[in-house]
């Protein structure tokens, strides 16, 4: 039997691919009538800040409020709804101080998807945009963004998140380069990285001669080595990230104290320094929003979890308006991407505790700055948002949106080994959203 | 009276129990409790370490007979027919944390009958006058006295949903008393005796309502009227104290560990003996394919390795790599045979053997040492993609099959037995058999993903594009897996929707090509004639096969060429760095380097019973294996059509994430201390819901901690620590696929992970159980110190110009070095905490855990036994050391 050579195959995929980039859609055989529309062009957002809010935030409680419940019997939402600067469109009265800057965002009410109501699988499915195959592992859209574009600065890291690790956010295929560096608390800085407290400036010194003496020697002895050589590289590079120059970049004590509290708690200084993260350089950065001392259940909001959600909302409302005004002022606004999601949507109807189980057919993701076309609402839930009744957006096209957004085409293949895959599963970015 | 939590607190009298015996125990002695047996073994348990004693060495008098009874009714009741005892064996004292491994006749661990009563009793005399007793168990649990109940504990409570209160710790914690760990509950009653024999019974429930199998610390414990409780016994003297406990618990699982490996020896003698006529038939089949080949392996006495290399090598005119001396040989060997460095002692034992004998003698004593096992599991759990998840797993997790996995090292198995084990998929699949490997959960069609596993990892055929259309740049189709799968299946297989390349509307087509539809159904048809053939010999099979006897049989029969000498790739890669083959898993239209060397392996392989030791011995025995190693730079193209490529010596490799893990532990000898891999220590979870996959030894016995709840009350801090460690060198967490080869390229996080990590720090920091603390409190020189310091972290003495540096930098202050601090008291292996997924999602959860988190980045507290300022001058030393990047290579 004779098969196609790798070469071959590769070179023959990469034309197809590209003329189907032309065509607007992928893997269409050149010469085949196409009718979805062209793709849009790609946008020019430099960097992204994730904002995850675990455990399923219920879009009737914060950006797409329906006809009010009672907290038990009555399904509805849970708090008032309030107007915001996008016409016609309203949230919750929590997001009190997010509604008059709304006309920077974009939410889309109709995100869904199948993955039966389980967070970890929920979870992969919207960082990596693909239910798991047993055939490989799919990276996370951070290292994904990590991996396409790379860091905008020297010396810094591409990808950094402020949350557990875990394997969906991790790099899947695309190798431990493209994975993230995580940190827990903002005080603490970034776990590996920063050199602990104990050790002073002084040790350090001391350490570093005896590291490079035997550093040296090891190199000198192993000389054209070139796994040997690149792993003294790698630490030549390590330390430098561990170094000043990032490591002040934690130090949030360097912005003004009023900025400082404007941010508020440490969601807030997590989004403060996601924003410093971005001006130096750092191309993603997931925010996790898991302050779960809060109301227990974070946005998980089972039972006696829905009693402190509005604390939670209020915390989300603080830190979001505060960095869309900063980034504005910093002049990033247009260049950083702001996405607000979460793994699904909850119910209009409370369960017996007065809290919300778990919903993915619909549910609400928000876009701001960026670049994209904001002020504008996407999609349309039925009347207790169980539904979309228009526009749905899969999770592809959601992550198609996203790539688009920063500059990368959501058709283009990475590599597991030698095999092709789509950077999304078909997605076609929001057209609308773009000029 | 019941004291959920908090008991009364004995007085307190000296125990006379040495805490340092603990820290020996604590290190060594913690096998894995998951599901109540010992599903993550503990490697460090059998290290041969000079002059100490081992675990098993107190022999304590087994007075008490425990009966296993299955059957018992699940009803919450104590009301029941006693049903039959089932097995039998016989403990020193009421307090038993482990059920026995249940064994089939194929020595393969399989599930008990559940929920089953543990009953055991025994007649003591205790002195005259009033006692206390005691009953901590972790559900429902009775004890009599002559047939009279004097203590009852309550079934467990099944918990699911979270949003429980985390229940309060014993705070002020009496040294004498260890306290009662959570989920349990603790009673005690008064009863006056005589002075005369009694009889004492303890009964207590195991695997009710369909929970997590496990006992988790019943015991019985007495007291005189105002002394410490004693577990009870013959002659009570083990303390139910920490250290008392800790110990009393690695005796236990060293016995179950023998116990285990004897029932399954037993249990699998008749399996032993059917793999017996197997290899003869093997060998038979491959005699018959190569009569010349049999005859030049008959004539040669010498290594073939050594002698087909040596020509190849001489045709390309290029010279042999230069040899590599003792120190680093051991370092090597080593690392491939148990994947560790060597101890110091093992170092300097070496070194003191006669010159001409010292290699040999470590490659006897490493072959026959019990972490062999440890050192083949993280590359079998990647090959066979060994993907358990401890929380409500659900990204196509398999079951924790590493603990048959483990017992087929460690009683080294027959390769084709051990393959054939794993298609047929019997015994448990939570508690470790390999029917774990079955499971791929959220999949909707698991035995194409097994059939993948298998052909990759036993035939070098590469289906993973094959699985949802025909492969573009191999021979295979899509037909294939699903064919392969068939035979897995044991009937059938459809091929369900997402296994496709989806089209949509507009007339668009793959550029794959797609010759199955869903719905198709394919049948077990062998697809791999060309390779194997599917007609074998009557004699091969007992009885009528089944499909996976079949496909088992196919695989692994000695007319299937292609199964040992992919298996002998595997290997000798592993070993020298370089395959055959390569990729190893992936043999279509590659060349072969050495042909004849591989087909001689592959034969000896076959002739000696698919041994992996005999095969291991052989290579590591050649000349070739003790040459330097050489960078992929030195390769040269090979004279010869098919011999692609020319190694002057073994090829450079770098410490996996597992063994640089194990390494740097070993190097200072600290126990990991993370925490116990399971969410739910109350045990109130179904299995495969919530696993328990003990306090991990080694470091292929962690897992993914799945968090991806990002719930910092489902944080585990130090086992995340670890964890680091190990991603940032390749080791997945999720083995969603199978991997034959890790990514080995460098990225700036590893060398910051160990420079500036919780691991880093707690290898350098010189603490209480730390060994270089102990060595450098000792009478020893500064030179000997130095020196040992070199042997335990680079397995060499320094060179005369590091020796000198080093001791400039401690000289001073080094003869007031000592203070007259003791050292601390030896604290538990790991923190504990109430917080289980029953009560997660309270606020105190997540505050407890955020503490925790923070001790677990303080790391280890320092020594006061050595003035600071000399003693951070030694800390920075063995910081560098580990840092260095000879460490991480392996010579």
């Amino acid at each position: 039997m004779k098969s196609f050579s790798r070469r071959e195959f590769l070179q023959q995929a990469a034309a197809v691919v590209s003329s189907s980039t032309l065509a607007g859609t992928s893997f269409a055989a050149p010469g085949t009538a196409v009718a979805a529309p062209p793709a849009p062009t790609l946008g020019k957002a430099e960097a992204c800040i994730f904002i995850w809010l675990g455990g399923g935030a219920a879009q009737l409680d914060t950006f797409d409020p329906k006809r009010k419940g009672d907290g038990q019997k009555i399904a509805g939402s849970y708090y008032d709804a309030i107007d915001t600067a996008i016409p016609g469109v309203q949230v919750c009265e929590h997001l009190a101080r997010t509604a008059p800057l709304f006309d920077r965002c974009v939410p889309i009410r109709t995100v869904f998807h199948h993955t039966i109501d389980e967070h970890a699988a929920a979870v992969n499915l919207v960082h990596t945009g693909r239910p798991t195959s047993g055939t490989v592992v799919y990276p996370s859209i951070g290292s994904i963004v990590a991996k396409q574009r790379g860091p905008a600065g020297e010396g810094v890291p591409t990808y950094v998140v402020m949350g557990y690790p875990n394997v969906t956010r991790g790099p899947g295929f695309l190798g431990a380069k493209h994975g993230y560096v995580y940190l827990l608390e903002t005080e603490a800085g970034p776990a590996g990285l920063k050199r602990p407290a104990s050790i002073s400036a002084a040790r350090q010194a001391r350490r570093a001669e005896l590291l490079d003496a035997f550093k040296a020697d090891y190199v000198r002895d192993h000389a054209a080595e070139g796994g040997i050589a690149s792993y003294a590289d790698a630490m030549t590079a390590g330390f430098k990230l561990a170094g000043p120059r990032f490591m002040n970049v934690f130090n949030l004590k360097n912005e003004p104290d009023s900025l400082r509290n404007a941010y508020g708690s440490e969601f807030g200084q997590r989004l403060l320094l996601a924003r410093r993260l971005v001006q130096s350089g750092v191309r993603f950065v997931e925010v996790s929003s898991n302050l779960n001392f809060i109301n227990g259940t974070g946005w998980d909001t089972h039972n006696e979890g829905q009693l402190k959600q509005h604390e939670l909302i209020r915390e989300l409302d603080q830190g979001f308006s505060t960095l869309l005004v900063d980034l504005e002022k910093q002049r990033l606004l247009d260049k950083t991407l702001i996405v607000i999601a979460t793994e699904f949507g909850r119910p209009a109807e409370f369960d017996a505790g007065g809290g919300r189980g778990h919903q993915a057919t619909c549910f609400s993701t928000v876009l701001a700055g960026g670049g994209i076309k904001s002020g504008q609402a996407i999609g349309v839930s039925d009347e207790l948002g169980k539904k979309p009744v228009e526009r749905p957006v899969s999770l592809p096209d959601l992550h198609a949106t996203i790539h688009t957004a920063l500059g990368i085409d959501p058709n283009e293949s990475l590599y597991a080994g030698d095999r092709p895959i789509p950077i999304t599963d078909q997605g076609r970015a929001v057209a609308e959203l773009f000029a | 009276m019941r004291l959920a939590n908090r008991e009364s607190r004995p007085g307190s009298i000296g125990t006379g129990l040495k805490l340092g015996l603990c820290l020996m125990l604590c290190a060594g002695g913690s096998v894995a409790q998951g599901n109540g047996s010992s599903t993550a073994l503990d490697g460090k348990n059998a290290k041969e370490t000079v002059g100490e004693k081992s675990v098993g060495g107190t022999e304590r008098e087994r007075a008490v007979r425990v009966d296993i009874l299955p059957g018992v009714p699940d009803k919450r009741s104590w009301t029941f027919a006693p049903p039959a005892v089932e097995e039998s064996f016989t403990e020193p004292a009421f307090a038993w944390p482990l059920v026995p491994k249940k064994y089939s006749p194929r020595g393969i661990v399989v599930d008990r009958a559940l929920p089953l009563l543990v009953r055991g009793e025994a007649e003591i005399a205790l002195p005259a006058g009033e006692h206390r007793f005691l009953l901590r168990a972790m559900g429902a649990a009775r004890f009599y006295v002559d047939d009279r109940l004097l203590l009852e504990t309550k079934f467990r409570q099944p918990n699911a949903d979270g949003h429980e209160a985390v229940p309060p710790l014993a705070s002020d914690r009496d040294p004498q008393l260890r306290p009662l760990p959570p989920g349990h509950e603790g009673v005690v009653a008064k009863r006056t005796l005589d002075g005369q024999p009694h009889r004492f019974r303890l009964e207590a429930f195991y695997g009710d309502q369909h929970l997590r199998p496990e006992l988790g610390e019943l015991s019985v414990s007495v007291a005189a009227a105002d002394g410490p409780f004693y577990l009870l016994a013959a002659k009570p003297s083990i303390p139910l104290s920490d250290a008392g406990w800790l110990t009393y618990l690695a005796e236990v699982r060293a016995r179950d560990h023998d116990r285990a490996q004897a029932a399954r020896l037993q249990a699998g003698a008749e399996e032993a003996a059917y793999w017996q006529r197997r290899h003869a038939l093997a060998k038979q089949a491959w005699q018959a394919a190569h009569p010349a080949a049999l005859r030049a392996g008959a004539a040669a006495s010498d290594n073939p390795i050594d002698s087909l290399l040596a020509q190849q090598l001489a045709a390309a005119q290029v010279p042999l790599a230069p040899p590599l001396d003792d120190a680093a040989f051991l370092r090597r060997l080593s690392l491939d045979l148990i994947g560790v460095i060597p101890s110091r002692d093992e170092v300097e034992a070496y070194l003191a053997a006669p010159a001409a004998e010292r290699r040999q003698q470590a490659l006897d004593r490493l072959l026959k040492d019990r972490r062999w096992a440890d050192g083949w599991m993280g590359y079998w759990q990647d090959v066979l993609a060994e993907n358990p998840g401890i929380l409500k797993p659900e990204l196509n997790n398999s079951g924790p099959f590493r603990g048959w996995l483990y017992e087929a090292f460690e009683d080294n198995r027959p390769f084709d037995r051990v393959v054939t084990e794993l298609v047929l998929m019997e015994g448990s699949v939570q508690a470790g058999g390999p029917a774990g490997f079955a499971l791929a959960t959220q999949n909707d069609a698991p035995y194409a993903a097994k059939a993948q596993i298998l052909a990759s990892a036993f035939l070098g055929v590469q289906l993973k594009c094959a699985r949802c259309h025909d492969a573009p740049y191999h021979p295979y189709k899509q037909a294939d897996t699903f064919q392969l799968a068939a035979f897995l299946a044991e009937g059938p297989q459809t091929l369900p929707k997402t296994s496709t390349v989806p089209r949509r509307s507009g007339g668009r087509q793959p550029a794959v090509k797609i010759s199955l539809q869903p719905g198709d159904q394919l049948k077990a048809i062998w697809p791999f004639e060309s390779l194997a053939p599917a007609e074998l010999p009557a004699a091969m099979f007992r009885g009528v096969p089944t499909d996976r006897d079949r496909l088992a049989a196919i695989l692994t029969s000695g007319r299937n060429e292609r199964f040992a000498q992919v298996l002998v790739n595997r290997v000798w890669k592993r070993l020298i760095g370089w395959g055959f083959v390569e990729p190893v898993d992936d043999w279509n239209e590659r060349p072969v380097v050495l042909p004849e060397l591989l087909d001689r392996l592959a034969g000896e392989f076959v002739a000696h019973g698919y041994d992996l030791k005999y095969l291991t011995r052989r290579i590591v025995s050649s000349e070739y294996y003790r040459r330097s190693a050489v960078p992929a730079e030195k390769r040269k193209a090979g004279g010869s059509p098919g011999s692609a490529m020319v190694y002057p010596g073994p090829a450079r490799r770098r410490m996996s994430a597992e063994q640089l893990v194990d390494s740097l532990f070993q190097a200072v000898d600290k126990p990991f201390r993370a925490e116990e891999l399971n969410f739910d220590p109350e045990g109130r979870q179904r299995p495969g819901t919530f696993s328990n996959l003990g306090v991990p030894q080694r470091a292929w016995q962690f897992v993914s901690l799945s968090n991806e709840r990002d719930r910092p009350a489902l944080s585990l801090p130090v086992a995340q620590s670890i964890l680091d460690v190990l991603v940032a060198f390749g080791w997945r967490e999720s083995r969603q696929n199978p991997q034959s080869e890790r990514d080995q390229q460098a990225n700036v996080l590893q060398p910051l992970v160990l420079a500036n990590g919780v691991v880093g720090a707690r290898i350098a920091t010189l603490s209480d159980d730390n060994s270089l603390t102990r060595l450098c409190v000792s009478d020893r020189s500064l030179s000997a110190i130095v020196r040992a310091t070199f042997l335990q972290t680079l397995s060499r003495l320094p060179t005369a110009a590091e020796e000198a540096r080093v001791t400039a930098l401690l000289a001073e202050g080094f003869a007031a070095r000592r203070t007259a601090q003791p050292a601390a008291v030896e604290r538990e292996n790991a923190p504990r905490t109430a917080v289980s997924w029953a009560n997660h999602l309270s606020p105190q959860a997540t505050k407890l855990k955020l503490e925790m988190e923070r001790a677990a980045q303080a790391g280890d507290a320092p020594t006061a036994q050595l003035q600071a300022d000399w003693r951070e001058r030694m800390e920075d030393v063995v910081w560098a050391l580990v840092n260095s990047p000879e460490f991480l290579f392996v010579p």
